[in-house]
């Protein structure tokens, strides 16, 4: 069984700002060591898939969870979704959507797509930081995270 | 009336006929008896007028000479009689021309005569110039159909703009946010941060940018929602307004049963949208709960009685109330009769009620007294 080693948290977000913040309310809980971040749809798909610049990146290294911004230049989050659904090898990997506007098409598109979450950045500084940890201790330290073997999603062995 | 021109007689005379020649040249239709074959054998005045032929040159022509061209091919002369024996009546409408070269629109009746035996004795051929009548009936469709076109440019005009609208709020809702979480995140940072290093002037600061960042959320929220409330498809079902008043006291966070004492009075369920009516309740209430929390013993009181038509529901509160001089700037977009430091608020709350009710078909007012409370009354159309 291949555990899920070195990335816990993929955070896609092309507001620095955003980022700043979403960081230092993960640090404040101490989820922010192993976490990485990628500003934009397509450099999010470079990572995981191991292309461009990230070419040399072991691409089975797993993160236990994925925080997608929707409005990104390029590629946005909407599209960063669906081609990870699409993919038997990543489509176990929790996404949770955060996104500034509570656009009905976005949420429905998302849940067609299989999103895990979906989730509304609140304006308020202390509200968001808030919903930023508990999201983080969630995804990373209570949800059980799926098994993966070479070829995706683990099956369970019959005796 | 024509002059009567003197008509001798084209066959045996029978009692009465010359009297019905004579009313016959009174109608400016055409008139023909035809033969059993179908030859004309009577042609009264209209029929000259109508086709340009006299009497002289019609008698003994087959009828077709006064049909309309037609291009199916069972159109000659024995094919029209047995249809017409068959329907006991034909109609044939269509251009045709007149002897001067003219076009008119001729509409034709051909009908067969049977004696008391049942013998058939010839056919009447009627037939009406009906150049004007067919001319203003293809204006009509000409205007109808460029009126249509008309309809559907303009429609296809508001689709795009309602697309642009949508985009645009698109953007408000997620552009306008993203910079003011940055202002209030980093302010917080900043207290975080350097709580030390700063003074209690500099904390204070801090947080009127906290508290102002705040309200532009709100704004931006409500403004969403108001330009959103103009753009949905308003449902109509059966809205228990008794259970939406509940659950929005239970709701409202600012709400504390133990302070407020709020009486909810027999609510008539109406018909209506229970997303919007839910909003109407939810900013009718927290305005009550807003404007009276400053009192001693606040008490807000729902009510509802049938006013004709409608059904009028009524909110009183026993709060800071406003001056009745303004009681016309209540319902305006961004208008407030409180400044932001005795109550906070957008001054789109009861813009968007107004929207909704009216939406409904209802009416609202508000009265109100300064220092002693204020009652707000909607109506809804009884199913």
């Amino acid at each position: 069984m291949n555990t899920v080693k070195g990335v816990e948290i993929l955070l896609v977000e092309d507001n620095m700002s955003d980022a700043e913040l979403i960081i230092r309310a993960l640090r404040k809980v101490n989820l922010a060591n192993n976490l990485v971040h990628v500003r934009d749809g397509a450099e999010a798909l470079d990572f995981i898939f191991g292309h461009g610049d990230h070419a040399d990146r072991n691409s089975e290294m797993i993160p236990k969870v994925i925080l997608l911004d929707i409005k990104m230049p390029r590629v946005d989050g909407i599209e960063v979704l669906r081609r990870l659904k699409d993919n038997a090898r990543t489509k176990p990997i929790p996404v949770v959507i955060m996104t500034s506007s509570k656009e009905e098409q976005d949420v429905i598109t998302s849940y067609q797509l299989g999103v895990n979450s979906f989730v509304v950045k609140p304006v308020d500084f202390t509200a968001f930081a808030k919903a930023v940890s508990e999201l983080g201790m969630y995804w990373v330290l209570v949800n059980q995270p799926p098994l993966f073997n070479e070829s995706g999603l683990a099956t369970p062995s019959t005796p | 009336m024509p002059a009567q021109p003197k008509l001798p007689a084209a066959s045996a005379a029978e009692p009465g006929e010359d009297l019905f020649r004579l009313l016959l040249d009174c109608t400016d239709d055409a008139i023909a008896m035809l033969d059993p074959d179908g030859r004309i054998r009577t042609w009264n005045l209209g029929a000259h007028h109508v086709f340009g032929y006299d009497q002289a040159e019609a008698i003994g022509k087959p009828f077709t000479f006064f049909l309309p061209p037609h291009q199916s091919g069972n159109d000659d002369a024995a094919s029209y009689l047995s249809r017409a024996i068959e329907a006991g009546k034909l109609d044939v409408e269509g251009w045709q021309k007149h002897k001067d070269g003219s076009a008119f629109f001729a509409t034709t009746i051909l009908t067969p005569l049977h004696d008391t035996s049942g013998a058939l004795r010839g056919f009447s051929l009627t037939a009406r110039d009906s150049t004007q009548q067919k001319k203003l009936e293809e204006e009509n469709r000409t205007l109808h159909e460029k009126l249509e076109e008309k309809v559907a440019q303009r429609t296809a005009e508001l689709a795009v703009v309602n697309k642009e609208l949508e985009a645009f709020s698109y953007s408000v809702s997620h552009d306008l946010r993203t910079p003011l979480r940055a202002i209030s995140g980093y302010s917080v940072m900043l207290q975080e941060d350097y709580a030390s290093q700063l003074d209690a002037e500099a904390n204070r600061l801090i947080s009127v940018i906290m508290r102002n960042t705040e309200m532009m959320g709100q704004l931006i929220d409500d403004l969403l929602t108001f330009s959103r409330m103009g753009r949905l498809q308003m449902i109509s079902e059966n809205v228990s307004m008794e259970r939406l008043v509940r659950e929005v006291l239970k709701e409202l966070p600012q709400h504390d049963p133990e302070r407020y004492k709020v009486h909810i009075g027999a609510l008539s369920p109406c018909k209506g949208d229970p997303g919007m009516l839910k909003q109407v309740w939810v900013n009718l209430l927290s305005n009550a709960l807003k404007y009276s929390s400053r009192v001693e013993s606040p008490e807000i009181t729902i009510g509802c009685r049938e006013n004709g038509a409608f059904l009028e529901y009524a909110v009183t509160d026993n709060g800071a109330g406003f001056d009745m001089r303004y009681a016309n700037k209540l319902f305006g977009v961004f208008q407030r009769l409180h400044r932001t430091d005795e109550f906070e608020g957008t001054g789109l709350g009861l813009a968007l009620v107004q929207r909704i009710v009216s939406k409904h078909g209802g009416d609202i007012r508000g009265i109100g007294e300064t220092g002693k409370g204020a009652a707000f009354y909607f109506t809804i159309p009884r199913s």
